[in-house]
């Protein structure tokens, strides 16, 4: 992995879950190297779901300011440290769609972002990120697209159960049975995947 | 322990464990079907079975690299240090 500037050899060796205990402490180099490791797949969710380049920095950023000030109550029973700041980013996102008028404004505007900052591979962990991205998309884009869009609305759109049915005039009941029979359909495809570490 | 994608759920309140995960319940059944979750083995079952898939999730979206302009909140705070240290105000 690479280096970052002046960042002392032993904390960029160490695992996400024991630079945590650091910051838990309020270590600032291991914070930043949390940072380092995480801000691109955090501001990739956010883009993604606010398709708006300066709402998705105002997500990533609130979301490590409240990890940070928070003494980062990470618990290594629920997960990787990247699942939960992924987590974090998510819920963040949400509020600030459901904060937004209306879901369809926030559509418009950086199309072709995607182009201009697309992140590169520097390392072997970016590049197995980037096969384990490949998988997934694979797994959801494969789906019925009737269940594909009902999880990419909920769960990328940040819209409810019921706004969802209302867009796609289907029963309630009908939209959560085809975002839980996609999941299940997701689990099976994606059976032996594993987490990479950090 | 694997199962066909057309399983059927022990309890009628699973079928909300997709759309509690996708966080596309609104508050009000959310919380109910938090609270239930405190007494349904089942739907905790079905949570946790599903909580992987989701948990994927965030990786499919394209990879960006963040602005340059982007810091994290320890850039503010090695600042704020540097100037309290060079006698400067906040």
């Amino acid at each position: 992995m690479k280096r970052a500037k002046n960042m002392p050899m032993a904390l960029v060796d160490m695992a996400d879950e024991d630079l945590m205990q650091l910051v838990r402490k309020g270590d600032n180099p291991a914070f930043a190297i949390i940072y380092e490791r995480h801000s691109t797949a955090a501001f990739s969710l956010a883009y993604r779901m606010t398709q708006n380049r300066n709402a998705a920095e105002d997500v990533v950023q609130e979301s490590f300011l409240s990890l940070w000030r928070s003494n980062a109550r990470y618990d290594r029973a629920r997960g990787s440290v990247r699942t939960w700041v992924l987590g974090i980013v998510h819920n963040r996102a949400i509020d600030a769609l459901r904060r937004s008028i209306g879901h369809d404004k926030r559509r418009a505007s950086d199309e072709g972002l995607e182009e201009r900052f697309e992140a590169r591979e520097r390392t072997d962990v970016e590049a197995g990120r980037r096969e384990e991205a490949r998988e997934v998309r694979t797994a959801l884009e494969t789906l019925p697209s009737e269940q594909c869009r009902v999880i990419e609305l909920a769960y990328f759109g940040g819209f409810t159960h019921s706004e969802i049915a209302r867009m796609l005039d289907t029963p309630i009941g009908t939209v959560k049975g085809r975002m839980r029979l996609g999941l299940e359909k997701m689990r099976h495809q994606l059976a032996g995947f594993q987490e990479l570490p950090s | 322990m694997s199962r066909r994608p057309d399983h059927l759920p022990e309890c009628e309140h699973a079928l909300d464990a997709g759309a509690y995960l996708l966080s596309a319940l609104p508050q009000d059944e959310h919380e109910r079907f938090v609270s239930h979750l405190g007494t349904c083995d089942a739907c905790r079952r079905e949570v946790q079975h599903l909580q992987v898939v989701v948990d994927t999730l965030p990786i499919a979206a394209p990879q960006l690299a963040p602005p340059a302009e982007l810091e994290g909140p320890h850039h503010a705070d090695r600042r704020r240090r540097g100037r309290a240290a060079a006698g400067q105000r906040p």
